[in-house]
Order: structure tokens, then C-alpha cells, then sequence
């Protein structure tokens, strides 16, 4: 038995050898994962104002690419790349790193506790990724067309339907089909993510474990449901074409 | 052979204060030139490895496991004994002292055990700095438990794996020397030999039991902490693995070897279930605290224990040993346990076995607290049998857990080959014919943390002027290595040549079941003389038809058990032979010949009142039985009695 | 009182000949069972009759056979220790099968626990592991009077439920990470409540968590599995016990490690 290896000398103090450390990893995960979270839930609400109608939801679309909300607008933009950008980059050196820890299988596996959704976290997290790459090409860089015009509508006034866009998305089947999908696999992803952050940030406790479980559960629940609404409402017609 | 025991003069509370006055030390730049080997990592060898090397020796530490933690100490469940008087019930070092005198039957070394019960304080002190999680009481104070042959509460415990915890302790400190440098820790190495170079212990020869590389390892001084020898008798409490193939090469190359005979029985353990069986689990004696120990009045009762009405139990040793009922020591719990056996009262299947009843103590203290208790002991109990002890009655039968005997040595822990000394349970010192519970842990780290360290230096400092001369430098090379190396492939060989029938398990049972029904819990002149003719004849049979199969250069299980086998059919032949020669009762040593006419045992302080130890004369030789007289000085020679 | 049975397995058994060899399955007939065996002596009988016809037995690791030492591993039909909570190899009863039933028996697989031969792996990582700082810095003699500093029995308690853990790995091998996160929370948690253990708090967590990532364990993944498989139910509350004093160690600013003093 050999002696036990000498920890790699600190190259640049105690916090960046947190950092490049696998726990590093981890917390990176857990606070990039709440943070991106707590932004989807303001893209949530933002995205429900569609049921106040098409005037409102176009003046709230304007607002957003106005120039007093510029700084609003690139910071969002900023903090979203670095947050989902670490949160990938962490996740799939954790992957990796996992991978190689356990180079071999088992021919048999039978599981107690680790549920579908704890051990499907990097599968899940790549379609999300996948499909906000198509979210983002659909709906910001108008890859299958853009909004169209708002009718009477004069430049240089913002005259983008953002409405008549999301509605005239969703009432495709498939494409409405495709954002349903997605979300329930975020709303799976969040059911272990939300309170496996919590414990890789050391909160555990008697009575707060299973309450954090649940929570998990719920937020990722609440986020699913809250984003499934609007294309719901088009195929159900509570939003319609003005 | 002399067997100086070398105990210092003056009263016996001075001794060993004055002693360690006395001891040469070694100037700590000289303790970097000094290399010591100690064989095995359990309480006594890890406690002694690691403060050796706190102290500035070099130090190299081999186990046959795969890590210092699976050492055999791990499963001591019940505690650890110590003379801090806590709950302030009167108990003191002399009443530690006396107790494990009288306790071991008047067949201990007086000026041992009272160091023992000297340092035994200083053992909980160490251990509580390390972390060690005992039991507390809710004030944040330490709790106590009683154990069997005390009438104190002096027992620490960490839940019913006191055991394992002190192991950890020790461990721990091991480690931290591990990483620091200070020893090099050797796991899965067997030693296979003893190599002496001028009459004194200079090194090892071991098996790499992943490569099967034979190699050589030189010493300044070699320290034994193989732990005992119980398995000679194939079931046993011990862990599978437990051998006596490192005391007994020392045996062979001249250490001798003290009062084999006396090996303990112990009382609580779960009865045998079928041939298969491959050890035997002990519940803990902290048990008998709550639990009445019962048979049925009537022989050959059949009913299950809750249709036998109280007026048709038997509670025997409430009866037999009023004062000490169910607390009674092992030796006498075990024999009372065979007697009523023997005579046709013993419940299960086999009629093995007898009652451990905690009806009582549910009904006083209510099921909640007999589970924080002794929840992992009832868990494992239900694990085994399949019975929920919290319900019916645990059947327990006496079992072979621990052996008094070992190598001989004197005070300073050295056996007769200079140089080699011998730790905790591979050693005879303390115990005499029977040790008290709670001791065992007490012993090993006594050993390993309070004693060796001081007086290992009275060997290397007689020495060091000479083994400083660059022209003594010894090597590996050295003839001595390269002959015992030579030995211990030619046995390996040998073994893996036969290609016999029988498998090296198979002998090993067939040796346990001459000795169990020999030289158990009740000997006998006529029995003892046939297991003398048996075994030297099982012995020839392994040599000519074991069945050794794989190769010797990689992990072969076959072939360690094989070699620790061979050793066992020529141990076993040594302990009978002890018990033979021993003409009386004493302890865990019960001569059917030597008893009083109500059964209990009868010493012949006449004649016996001696350490035996025996001398190796060469195969097939009869050994020297040499004998070193007990003084009780302070502790007078009475009869023992628990009524 | 117990009622034993016959049963007849198919055991279904890796065979490794040494760590460069590729090993494979090898399935055994085994008739003859007795309910009232352990695993392991289930094991004894094949390897018995192996012997008797000139075969190679099964290596496989263990010692003490009451389930302490830690010795024995298995993976049995995909549960390290096999399909009974809170028991090792050794104490599983082979009343816990059914008559006929196949069984896969796999060595715990980690890449920090190359396997040896057959079942046998080795994990000397873990000792690694507690030799970058799973112990108190206290030289033998000259500790103070164990009643000294009173421990509350709750904080007591916890340090034991840690304490409990024998080091057996079946953490690592059921975790799909292979991490060692269960393992090493129990030695933070066993001296994080205790007085004892606080004075090297920092440099232990981090020097601890650093050679985990040496030996190549992967990272927690907070499945919880190795809670389900520990023979002696660790709580996963001592791995959250961990990533708190990691982080107190880090952001408090004391995380140095000895080591790295020592050399500096």
C-alpha cells in the first residue's frame, strides 16, 4: 500500500482549488442551476402575460428590445451565457469526470433509491440545452421567419407581432407538441436539481430533506406547468388570432 | 531455559513507576537509526506502530488483511474496562487489579495486571482525544456499563461496537503516520517466518498475498500483535482469517510458548445450526446486564419457551452463584451452561443451547430502551436466526472466543528470543486462565500505547552500540534471510505438490472437532491422550492429501489457509499436551478430574500455581515444558467464588 | 425456531484470473443450499466441491463473518451486499432467496477498487483517504482527563452514527459515480461533533476532498443510493456535513493543508 499523495499543491490559493475540485464542480452546479431557474421563472411570467392579450403582450415584447430596457436586456443576456455556460461546462466535466470513475458496469443493476430522474440528469440537461438552441432560433434569431408586422403599423415604431408570432407557432401541432416535451423534461430535470443543489450546498436536515425533496418536485412542476400554459391556451383556444 | 520475568522490586503500586524510572531511553536522534517491524495492525499493533513512530523509531507495519481496519479487534462489542470510578461505586485501580487476579483464576502475573489496571485510566483519557465517540451520559459526562465478574460499573462503551471504535482510534493515528512517513504500512503481507541472526529477533520473511512474492524484511527488533489463537478449534468467535502461524514460527524458532491450554469459552454466542457453518457469533456479555439466563426444570421439555410456566424454569446460575447470578465470569457461565446441557435440559434442535430472556427487562424498562440498548445486538441475533429475540428468547451456547495463553514474556514484553517482543492477545501476560470481559481491548492498547514504548527501549538501548557500527550493518542479504526464505518457499511448494483429496478446510474442521470434543470446555486424562494419537495422525494425513490448488505467485486463499492449517495440526497437538500436563482446574481450563463435589472447578496451588512454557525441541520432539512460579504477594490465593 | 430448506441455485459468478485479465461470467449449478447458510458459506460449499473436482476456487474477500470488519464486498444481483438492507455479505442468510433462483455475483466496481482476482478489488484508496486527514493530530500520553470537556449525548450520538461506517466501499460500488462521498462524509461527520475533531476541521475536509479526486472517485451525484446499500445505514446527511465544512473551510480562508505548510 502506498502512502497517501500529497494534494496538488495549491496553484493560486484555497478558493481556485475549490474551484477546479470536483465539489467546485458540483456547487458551480447547484448556484448556476438555481440561478438559471430563478431566470426562467421571471421568462415564465413574462411569457404568461400573453393571456392579458395581444396588446398588452406586444407592449411588454416592445418594452423588452426598447432602449431604456437595453441594459435590462444584455445584462439578462450576459448573465444568462456565463450561468447556463458554467452550468454546462461543469456538468459535463462532472460527466466526465463520473465516467471514468466508473469505467466498468455492473451485467446486473437493480436501484433503491436513485430515481430515473437522478440518473438521467446529463440526458435530460442536453435535450434542454438542444432544445433551447431551438428555441432560441425560432423565437430571437427568427431562423423559420420572423414575427410579422403588426397591421397599420409605422416605422420606426417597434411593429413586431411578438403575439401573432407565439400564436401562429403553436398552432402547429408538432412544434406546440415539441415545447410541451421539453418542458416536462426541464419540469424532471428540476424534480432531482432543485433539492440536490440544496444538499450539495450542505442544507440537510430531519425535517427539511423531505420538505426539499417535495419542493423540488413542486418547483419543477410549477416552472413545466407555467410554461405549457401558452401553448396549451392556442391549441385549446384561450389565445387567439387578432 | 531461564524464564526471567525481570519484574522490578518494591511494592506493587511502585513497580512500574519505578520502572519507567529506571529504563534506558534512547536518544532521539538514535530512535530515526532504529527500524522496527511489528506484525499486525489490530489494537496492540496499530496503538504500538503508531506511537513507536510518534516517538522517532522507523517503523514497518504488516497485515494479512487488505487494511490496518479489519484487524479482528474491530469486533469486540461489549467495552472496555478502566478504573476511573466515575459513577462513584467504589472501584479503584487495586479493586481493577484484584478483580482480573481473581478473575483469571490466581494464573496471572500479579505486577502485569496491576500495571494494567494502572494505565487503564490513561487508555480512556487517550482514546477521548482521538475522537473515540463513547457513550455519554446526557449531562455530556461518559457512561458505564457493568460486565461479567465485576461488581462495579467500569466498563466504557461506544454502542456494541466498542471494538471497532478503539480500533479506529488506533487506526487513525496509524494512518496519520502512514502519511506522514513515519511507517510503512505493509497490508496484505503474511508473515511466514522469523529470522533470528545471533540469537536475536532481526526480521521477518512474508508473503505479498496479491503477487505471492516471498520477501525479507530486517529489523532492529520484531513486536508481535498477531492476536490469538482460537481457531485451532476451526469454530470459534474469531474472524476467519485469525491464525496462529506468527506466534507459532516464533515457537519455532525458540520463543516459548505459555499455557496454551488455557483458552476462553465463551458463554453467549449463537448456537451451531449445521456442518456448513463456518464460524460462530457472539452476543455480546453486556447482554446478561438485562438478560436472565434460563432451561427448563424438566429434561427433554420439548414446549416452547413461552408455554413453560416460571415454576418450571430454571434460572441456574441465579441459583448456583446468588451473588453474581446472571454476571457470573465466562468460565463458570460456560461450564454451568454445559453441565445442564449435558444433562438433558438444553433447548433447540441440537439440545444445544440454553435460554437468554429479556421478558424481564422489557417489562421494567419498556421495549424502547432494551433496543437503544442492545438494538444492534438484537438486529444481528434476528439477522442469523431469523428469530425476533424481542419476542422469544435468544438461545445462546458457549462458543471458543479468546485465548489466555500465547508467547511468553517478561515485564518488558519481550519473549525469550531477545528482541521479540509480543503484544495483547498473542501474548499470555494478563489474563491468566481466564479474562474478565472488557479487558481484551483494555490489554491490546495497554500494550501497544503505554508499555512497548518505554520498554522497548531497555532491549534497543543494550544493543544500540553494537548495531551502530557500520560493520554489523545487517542486510537482507544476510545468509539467515536468504535460509528462511528458502524455507518458506520449500513449504509452499510442498504444499501446492501434494495434490491430495481434501481440501485444507476439511482437515482444519475434522482438527476442530477433536479438540472441541477433547480438550473444550471439559477435559479429561483419557480424552486428552486419545486427541494425542488423533492429531499427529490427521497432520500426517494433510501432509499427504490436502488439496492445494493454483500457484503460488498470486492471490491463492487456498494455499494462506493451507500454510495456517499446517500450523494449526502441530498447535493443537501443543495445546493438548499443555492441558494434559496441567493436573487441576483452574479458570477456562476445567479438568474433569479436578473438581469439588458440586462441580465447580478445583486448583492445585500446590503444584500449578506456575506459568507453563513450553520449548520447541524440534519436529516431532517432545517439547520442554519450563515453568516460571506466580508469587501472589498481594493478592492472596483463595478459592474462587461467585455464590 | 427457524425452519431451514434446500434450495438450488444457478449462480452466475465473475471470474478474474488477475487485474490485466479481462474475466468474464462462469455459472454454476449449486444444489444443496441450506436457508440457514450465509452468503459466504453458500460461497465455502461451491468452493468445496470446486476443490473436489480439481477446479480453481472462487476468490473472495472476507474475514470477521459478523459484519464489522468490512472485509466482504459482492455485488448481488445488482446491490452491493446483496438485496437485505442494512446487513453485509456475510450476514445475508441465504433464507432471503427463493428455490431456483439465478443469482449474478459481480466484484464492486470502482475505478479507485482495481479488481485483484474475481471478487477480490482493492481498496486501499480509502485508506488514502484517511491518511490525507481522517484523525485528530494527538501524539499518545499526555491527554487530559476524558470527563474534561462534557460532549452532549445528541452530538455524541451523531459523531457515532457516523463512526459506524466499516469501510467496506459498497458506497462507492452502488454509487453510479463511483464517488466516495458517503465514505468520506462519515469520517467529516464523525469528528466534526466532537470537540476533538474541530481543531483540524478545515485542513481535514480539504486535504480529504483532494486525494478523493486523486484516487479518481467520481463526484456525488446525490442519488442517495449509497444510503439504500450501506450495511450500516449512513445517513446522506453526513455528505451535506461534508460540502458545509468544505465550504466553511474554503471561504473562511483557512483551508491551507498541513501538507502544504509543511512544504512551504
Amino acid at each position: 500500500m502506498q502512502a497517501a499523495a500529497t494534494p496538488t499543491p495549491s496553484a493560486g490559493g484555497h478558493v481556485w482549488r475549490f474551484l477546479t475540485s470536483s465539489l467546485g464542480a458540483k456547487v458551480t452546479m447547484a448556484l448556476t442551476g438555481l440561478g438559471f431557474y430563478a431566470w426562467l421563472c421571471l421568462h415564465m411570467i413574462g411569457n404568461l402575460e400573453i393571456f392579458h392579450g395581444a396588446h398588452f403582450f406586444n407592449g411588454y415584447a416592445h418594452f423588452l428590445h426598447s432602449n431604456e430596457a437595453k441594459p435590462l436586456l444584455w445584462g439578462s443576456r450576459v448573465y444568462l451565457v456565463v450561468v447556463v455556460g458554467l452550468h454546462i461546462l461543469s456538468g459535463v466535466r462532472l460527466w466526465w469526470l463520473n465516467r471514468q470513475a466508473r469505467a466498468v458496469g455492473y451485467r446486473v443493476r437493480r436501484w433503491r433509491a436513485a430515481s430515473l430522474a437522478s440518473r438521467t440528469m446529463i440526458w435530460t440537461g442536453v435535450a434542454v440545452a438542444v432544445f433551447v438552441f431551438f428555441h432560441l432560433a425560432h423565437f430571437t434569431w427568427g431562423w423559420f421567419g420572423g414575427a410579422p408586422a403588426i397591421a397599420g403599423c409605422v416605422p420606426p415604431a417597434d411593429c413586431k407581432d411578438a403575439y401573432a408570432m407565439v400564436h401562429q407557432a403553436f398552432t402547429n401541432g408538432w412544434v406546440a407538441a415539441g415545447y410541451i416535451v421539453a418542458m416536462g423534461l426541464i419540469g424532471f430535470h428540476l424534480w432531482h436539481a432543485v433539492w440536490s443543489a440544496l444538499q450539495t450546498l450542505g442544507l440537510n436536515g430531519p425535517k427539511w430533506t423531505p420538505f426539499a425533496k417535495k419542493l423540488g418536485l413542486a418547483l419543477g412542476v410549477l416552472l413545466a406547468v407555467g410554461f405549457v400554459l401558452v401553448p396549451v391556451g392556442v391549441l385549446a383556444n384561450f389565445i387567439v388570432a387578432h | 531455559m531461564k524464564l526471567d520475568a525481570k519484574i522490578p522490586d518494591g511494592p506493587i503500586e511502585r513497580k512500574w513507576t519505578q520502572h519507567k524510572n529506571e529504563l534506558k531511553l534512547v536518544n532521539p536522534a538514535n530512535k530515526r537509526k532504529f527500524n522496527i517491524l511489528v506484525v499486525g495492525s489490530g489494537l496492540a499493533g496499530a496503538s504500538a506502530a503508531a506511537t513507536l513512530a510518534e516517538l522517532g523509531y522507523r517503523v514497518d507495519c504488516f497485515a494479512f488483511q487488505d487494511s490496518p481496519r479489519r484487524a479482528h479487534s474491530i469486533a469486540a462489542q461489549g467495552g472496555i474496562n478502566a478504573a476511573k470510578n466515575y459513577p462513584n461505586d467504589g472501584d479503584s485501580v487495586f479493586r481493577l487489579f484484584y478483580d482480573t487476579v481473581k478473575g483469571g483464576d490466581f494464573r496471572s502475573r500479579e505486577a502485569n495486571v496491576y500495571r494494567l489496571a494502572e494505565v487503564s485510566n490513561a487508555i480512556i483519557d487517550q482514546c477521548v482525544a482521538q475522537g473515540v465517540p463513547f457513550a455519554r451520559e446526557y449531562g455530556g459526562t461518559l457512561a458505564n456499563r457493568s460486565f461479567g465478574g465485576a461488581l462495579v460499573s467500569r466498563t466504557f462503551y461506544a454502542r456494541g461496537q466498542t471494538g471497532q471504535q478503539l480500533l479506529l482510534g488506533a487506526y487513525s493515528a496509524l494512518e496519520r503516520q502512514i502519511g506522514l512517513g513515519t511507517v510503512k504500512m505493509h497490508a496484505r503481507h503474511e508473515m511466514l517466518e522469523l529470522v533470528l541472526v545471533d540469537g536475536h529477533a532481526r526480521g521477518i520473511v512474508t508473503r505479498d498475498l496479491t503477487t505471492g512474492q516471498i520477501e525479507s524484511w530486517a529489523g532492529d527488533a520484531v513486536v508481535l500483535a498477531t492476536g490469538g489463537y482460537g481457531n485451532t478449534f476451526f469454530l470459534s468467535t474469531n474472524a476467519a482469517g485469525c491464525n496462529v502461524t506468527a506466534t507459532f514460527r516464533a515457537y519455532k524458532k525458540g520463543a516459548a510458548f505459555a499455557n496454551p491450554c488455557y483458552t476462553q469459552i465463551h458463554p453467549t454466542c449463537i448456537p451451531v445450526t449445521g456442518d456448513h457453518q463456518s464460524k460462530l457469533t457472539l452476543m455480546s456479555e453486556s447482554l446478561r446486564n438485562d438478560g436472565r439466563v434460563w432451561v427448563p426444570r424438566e429434561k427433554g421439555d420439548k414446549r416452547k419457551p413461552g408455554e413453560i410456566p416460571e415454576g418450571e424454569r430454571d434460572y441456574y446460575l441465579e441459583r448456583k452463584y446468588p451473588s453474581f447470578g446472571n454476571l457470573s465470569p465466562r468460565d463458570i457461565a460456560s461450564r454451568a451452561a454445559k453441565q445442564v446441557c449435558d444433562d438433558g435440559r438444553g433447548v433447540g434442535e441440537t439440545g444445544l443451547g440454553v435460554y437468554l430472556d429479556f421478558a424481564d427487562a422489557i417489562q421494567r424498562l419498556g421495549e424502547n430502551v432494551v433496543r437503544d440498548r442492545y438494538g444492534n445486538l438484537f438486529q444481528m441475533y434476528e439477522q442469523i436466526t431469523g428469530e425476533n429475540p424481542y419476542q422469544t428468547p435468544m438461545r445462546i451456547f458457549p462458543a471458543v472466543h479468546y485465548s489466555m495463553g500465547g508467547l511468553w514474556v517478561d515485564y518488558n514484553l519481550m519473549s525469550t528470543i531477545p528482541g521479540l517482543h509480543v503484544l495483547g492477545e498473542a501474548n499470555f501476560s494478563d489474563h491468566g486462565a481466564n479474562r474478565l470481559g472488557a479487558s481484551a481491548l483494555m490489554q491490546g492498547l495497554a500494550d501497544g500505547y503505554f508499555v512497548i514504548p518505554y520498554t522497548i527501549a531497555a532491549y534497543l538501548s543494550s544493543v544500540q552500540v553494537e548495531r551502530f557500527d557500520p560493520k554489523n550493518k545487517l542486510t537482507t542479504d544476510h545468509p539467515a534471510f536468504k535460509e528462511a526464505e528458502t524455507a518458506v518457499k520449500g513449504r509452499i511448494d510442498r504444499l501446492l505438490g501434494i495434490e491430495g483429496k481434501k481440501s485444507p478446510t476439511a482437515f482444519h474442521r475434522e482438527l476442530g472437532h477433536i479438540l472441541w470434543n477433547k480438550c473444550g470446555m471439559a477435559r479429561n486424562k483419557q480424552g486428552l491422550t486419545e486427541a494425542l494419537q488423533e492429531i499427529p495422525a490427521l497432520r500426517e494425513e494433510f501432509w499427504k492429501n490436502v488439496n492445494v490448488l493454483g500457484e503460488a505467485g498470486t492471490l491463492n486463499q487456498q494455499l494462506e489457509k493451507a500454510g495456517r492449517v499446517a500450523d494449526f495440526l502441530e498447535f493443537g497437538e501443543l495445546l493438548v499436551r499443555d492441558a494434559l500436563e496441567r493436573e487441576e482446574s483452574c479458570g477456562g481450563h476445567f479438568r474433569e478430574e479436578h473438581q469439588t463435589a458440586d462441580g465447580e472447578a478445583l486448583r492445585d496451588d500446590e503444584h500449578f500455581a506456575h506459568v507453563a512454557a513450553w520449548e520447541y525441541q524440534g519436529d516431532g520432539k517432545k517439547p520442554i515444558r519450563n515453568v516460571e512460579p506466580l508469587a501472589f504477594e498481594t493478592v492472596h490465593l483463595a478459592t474462587r467464588s461467585y455464590k | 425456531m427457524s425452519t431451514q430448506a434446500n434450495l438450488h441455485l444457478k449462480l452466475h459468478v465473475w471470474r478474474q484470473k488477475n487485474a490485466s485479465d479481462r474475466g468474464g461470467f462462469v455459472e454454476y449449478d449449486v444444489p444443496g443450499v441450506s436457508s440457514d447458510m450465509s452468503f459466504l458459506e453458500m460461497f465455502d460449499v461451491l468452493n468445496e466441491r470446486l476443490i473436489e473436482k480439481g477446479e480453481e476456487p472462487v476468490a473472495f474477500d472476507h474475514d470477521c463473518r459478523e459484519g464489522i470488519c468490512g472485509m466482504c464486498s459482492m455485488v448481488i444481483n445488482g446491490q452491493p451486499h446483496g438485496p437485505k438492507r442494512g446487513v453485509t455479505t456475510c450476514q445475508l442468510h441465504m433464507r432471503t432467496f427463493h428455490d431456483g433462483q439465478e443469482i449474478w455475483v459481480e466484484p464492486f466496481r470502482s475505478s479507485a477498487f482495481p479488481v485483484v482476482k474475481d471478487l477480490v478489488v482493492d481498496r486501499g484508496a480509502l485508506d488514502r483517504m484517511v491518511q490525507a486527514g481522517g484523525f485528530v493530530s494527538v501524539r499518545t500520553g499526555g491527554a487530559p482527563d476524558a470527563n474534561a470537556t462534557p460532549i452532549s449525548k445528541v452530538e455524541a450520538d451523531l459523531s457515532m452514527d457516523a463512526a459506524a461506517c466499516i469501510g467496506c466501499g459498497a458506497c462507492v460500488a452502488s454509487c453510479k459515480n463511483g464517488s466516495a462521498a458517503l465514505f468520506l462524509g462519515a469520517q467529516v461527520s464523525k469528528y466534526k461533533h466532537l470537540p476533538q475533531g474541530l481543531t483540524e476541521r478545515h485542513e481535514r475536509v480539504a486535504n480529504m476532498m483532494a486525494q478523493a479526486d486523486l484516487e479518481g472517485f467520481g463526484a456525488c451525484g446525490n442519488q442517495a443510493e449509497c444510503e439504500a446499500v450501506c450495511p450500516k445505514e449512513i445517513p446522506i446527511r453526513v455528505i451535506a456535513e461534508m460540502y458545509r465544512e468544505y465550504l466553511r473551510s474554503t471561504f473562511t480562508g483557512r483551508a491551507i493543508g498541513k501538507q502544504d505548510r509543511k512544504r512551504t
